[in-house]
């Protein structure tokens, strides 16, 4: 059973210059198919990196990067979803090298940054349920915070999130349920 | 309170209505699983744990500080542009220390061919370029020149063998 919830709605956004990679052929975007699509994932995958490295500034770094490498790799997608996960995937390589040569240890913690308004979606539990999932996360192994964000804030199916973290399809299960008891242990001791 | 002892292959079966109830946002759907969220310890578990993210997932992507489109295209462009001028300096740098090399042993040999009666010199000259000037001799390409000529002509040859390809770099790079 795959256990996570629908994902958005992946096949939005498509034009001319996609038209030919949804036949399979091999092209480079051109600037108005790129930038539509950088417009449709780039908060996306900001948040992403910023939650995996736990680095805001990191973040915007590797954002760029990965938007650089993404367009030099070029290549052929079958669907805007198969685009998006590849997406994930230079993101996802490029994060957990930074965070293995030790640039992603001086995190800026969300709740002591003063540039944060005041939340404006009503967050489960107490009101530092954001510090605690970010203390919790910290805690998780970087391809756990993968699983768990790839599972839960992007609705990845267990096919995607294998090519993205780089595991089997059939080894997602047990990993994603590993990951999810122990940020749920780590968020019970928090409160 | 009903405590649920799982097994990785024994979740509970209202796992998925939850996860979709918490996608949807749906306050009606939310409530159909609340009580028993209440009654299972996994349920409860998860709902803490993708509600925070879902939460968080959407602070972060409202707060993201992101550079537009257009500017990131335009970075791109120039960085591509910047690598291919690198990737050109190096074929450049590889084109001239060959070509230094090559016309070092030219240069040798022509000196050789020519050295003529240059007295010790000579010997120095033939011994290092002897065999190519004898090729170059034997070819008869090169007219009776004498010593006096020599090495004006082997400077003039040294110093276009080391400067054309600076000037040839020069050029490209104005480009």
């Amino acid at each position: 059973m795959n256990m996570t919830i629908a994902g958005n709605n992946l096949l939005a956004g498509t034009g001319p210059g996609e038209k030919e990679e949804a036949r399979g052929v091999s092209l480079r975007m051109d600037e108005e198919t790129f930038r539509a699509f950088y417009d449709r994932t780039a908060r996306s995958v900001w948040a992403y990196l910023a939650r995996v490295t736990g680095d805001r500034q990191l973040a915007d770094d590797l954002l760029q990067e990965t938007y650089y490498r993404f367009f030099r790799a070029g290549g052929s997608f079958e669907s805007e979803a198969h685009r998006r996960n590849s997406l994930f995937c230079i993101a996802s390589n490029l994060a957990v090298d930074t965070v293995r040569r030790g640039r992603g240890k001086h995190h800026v913690s969300l709740s002591d940054d003063p540039e944060i308004p005041a939340a404006r979606v009503e967050g489960p539990g107490s009101s530092e349920w954001r510090s605690d999932l970010q203390r919790a996360m910290q805690q998780l192994s970087p391809a756990q915070r993968e699983m768990l964000w790839l599972a839960y804030a992007e609705g990845s199916s267990h096919a995607e999130i294998a090519s993205v973290v780089g595991v089997k399809t059939a080894s997602v299960k047990q990993l994603l349920f590993r990951a999810r008891k122990k940020a749920a242990a780590l968020l019970r001791g928090s409160e | 309170m009903k405590k649920t002892m799982t097994r990785e292959d024994e979740r509970c079966e209202r796992e998925v209505e939850l996860l979709e109830a918490l996608a949807s946002g749906s306050s009606t759907k939310l409530s159909g699983v609340a009580l028993h969220v209440e009654s299972c310890e996994d349920c409860r578990d998860l709902l803490a744990l993708a509600g925070a993210i879902i939460s968080d997932r959407d602070l972060l992507r409202a707060e993201a500080v992101i550079p537009p489109s257009g500017m990131l295209w335009w970075r791109i462009q120039r960085r591509e542009r910047d690598d291919a001028l690198a990737a050109g300096r190096r074929v450049m740098t590889a084109i001239q220390g060959f070509t230094l090399a090559a016309g070092s042993v030219i240069v040798f040999g022509l000196a050789g061919a020519m050295a003529g009666g240059m007295g010790k010199a000579e010997s120095t000259l033939r011994r290092f370029g002897g065999k190519v000037g004898e090729i170059i001799s034997d070819a008869a390409v090169l007219p009776e020149i004498s010593p006096a000529f020599a090495l004006p002509v082997i400077a003039i040859a040294v110093a276009w063998i080391a400067l054309a390809p600076v000037a040839a770099w020069v050029v490209l790079r104005k480009e």
